[in-house]
């Protein structure tokens, strides 16, 4: 059969990968509006009320309520939604604090039968400060960070949904490679003999569908993040744009060293394998040629964005 | 070209010259709005495959589609211009 008339396997590869993106995106909002949250002096009589509002302001704006939030996905993506819900709620005068979201989002897995969440803002926090170390450096305005990563959430979350309508994508050269090299340069920082090691150890027959999915991945994740990068981009400047690299890759790490328990326990080997991909991501990366900064600037660039069908 | 399958080559040119637009900024290949409709490639189809257009249903779902794309494009150009 000829490459040419050979067809490719439905999107569940892409699809999966567009909702991993998603997920990675919720988790950093979450972060953001905590940090929006405990910003404020303590004992501020009117922070669960600017809270809830600074996060319906964006909310709306960016027609989040359109995105389809997983009630019951990650657990960063229950209390996010909780979050909204209280932020939106017409009838809620109070405002939001996390906590409450929490405990709501528990409180709702517990009343529909579904395993609660089990991660607090304060997991979330300590995984945040070990991805970043004492590199960390956020946007300085108030919600400059929320408003990102919220950004950065509707933009997966229509990609994402462009793919499960059964549309064909596929991102111009510029993005793939600045994908590549976005991930690579974390890699080449954050990882370790160990995990090297461990990469070894994968099992040949996988590795196909691993670089099938980590190219998904990558590709998605560097177009949904609309990174500014530069031909040679310094680590600490894609943290500073990106925090969400840093949880991924954090969280690839940890995914690894879990990964010989996972597939033995606690994880059918559907969900191990899953978990694995995205570890095994930058392991299977082709070399890619230099991004230079014209071409992110050029897709960031309103002026170059025809302005789209008004129906 | 018939009427209702446009190459991706022909639809390259569309999108060059402006007379296409698509969906999400910076895609090769995706939902694309011209001459007054949807078209796009189904997932399923060959990496070489022509464009289709979208039936009324499907229609609809991508200009729901595109209204939050240029919301989130709008928040993006405001959040550019406060660096």
């Amino acid at each position: 059969m000829s490459p040419r008339a050979e067809l490719r396997e439905p999107s569940r590869d892409e699809l999966v990968a567009a909702q991993q993106v998603v997920d990675l995106f919720a988790a950093e909002a979450l972060l953001a509006l905590d940090r929006y949250e405990q910003a404020f002096p303590a004992g501020a009589p009117d922070k669960e009320r600017r809270t809830a509002d600074r996060l319906a302001y964006w909310w709306r704006k960016l027609d989040l309520d359109d995105a389809r939030l997983d009630p019951e996905g990650t657990d960063a993506e229950q209390i996010l939604v909780a979050a909204a819900d209280l932020a939106l709620d017409p009838e809620n005068q109070w405002g939001l604090s996390l906590e409450e979201a929490s405990a709501q989002a528990v409180n709702r897995a517990a009343m529909d039968g579904r395993t609660m969440p089990a991660t607090a803002i304060a997991d979330l926090r300590k995984d945040f400060a070990d991805a970043y170390g004492g590199r960390v450096e956020l946007p300085a305005r108030d919600d400059e960070w929320l408003a990102q990563s919220l950004t950065r959430l509707a933009r997966a979350s229509v990609l994402r949904d462009v793919i499960a309508e059964g549309a064909k994508v596929r991102v111009s050269e510029p993005l793939r490679a600045a994908a590549d090299d976005l991930v690579r340069q974390g890699q080449r920082l954050m990882d370790d003999r160990l995990d090297l090691a461990r990469r070894q150890e994968t099992p040949i027959s996988r590795r196909p569908m691993f670089a099938r999915q980590a190219r998904n991945f990558s590709m998605l994740f560097a177009y949904s993040a609309s990174v500014e990068l530069t031909g040679a981009p310094l680590w600490a400047d894609v943290l500073m744009k990106t925090p969400a690299v840093a949880l991924y890759l954090k969280e690839s790490r940890d995914n690894w060293r879990d990964h010989d328990h996972a597939v033995a326990t606690r994880l059918d080997p559907a969900q191990a394998q899953l978990r694995s991909v995205r570890t095994d991501l930058t392991n299977t990366l082709d070399t890619p040629p230099p991004v230079t900064r014209r071409d992110a600037r050029a897709l960031r660039n309103p002026h170059n964005r025809p302005p789209g069908p008004s129906r | 070209m018939t009427d209702d399958k446009l190459s991706q080559e022909r639809m390259r040119e569309l999108l060059a010259s402006g007379e296409a637009t698509p969906m999400l900024a910076g895609m090769e290949v995706g939902p694309t709005w011209y001459a007054d409709r949807w078209w796009y490639i189904p997932t399923e189809a060959a990496e070489d495959a022509d464009y289709q257009p979208a039936d009324p249903e499907k229609s609809e779902r991508f200009d729901r589609l595109r209204r939050r794309a240029e919301a989130v494009e709008r928040v993006q150009a405001e959040l550019d211009g406060r660096q």
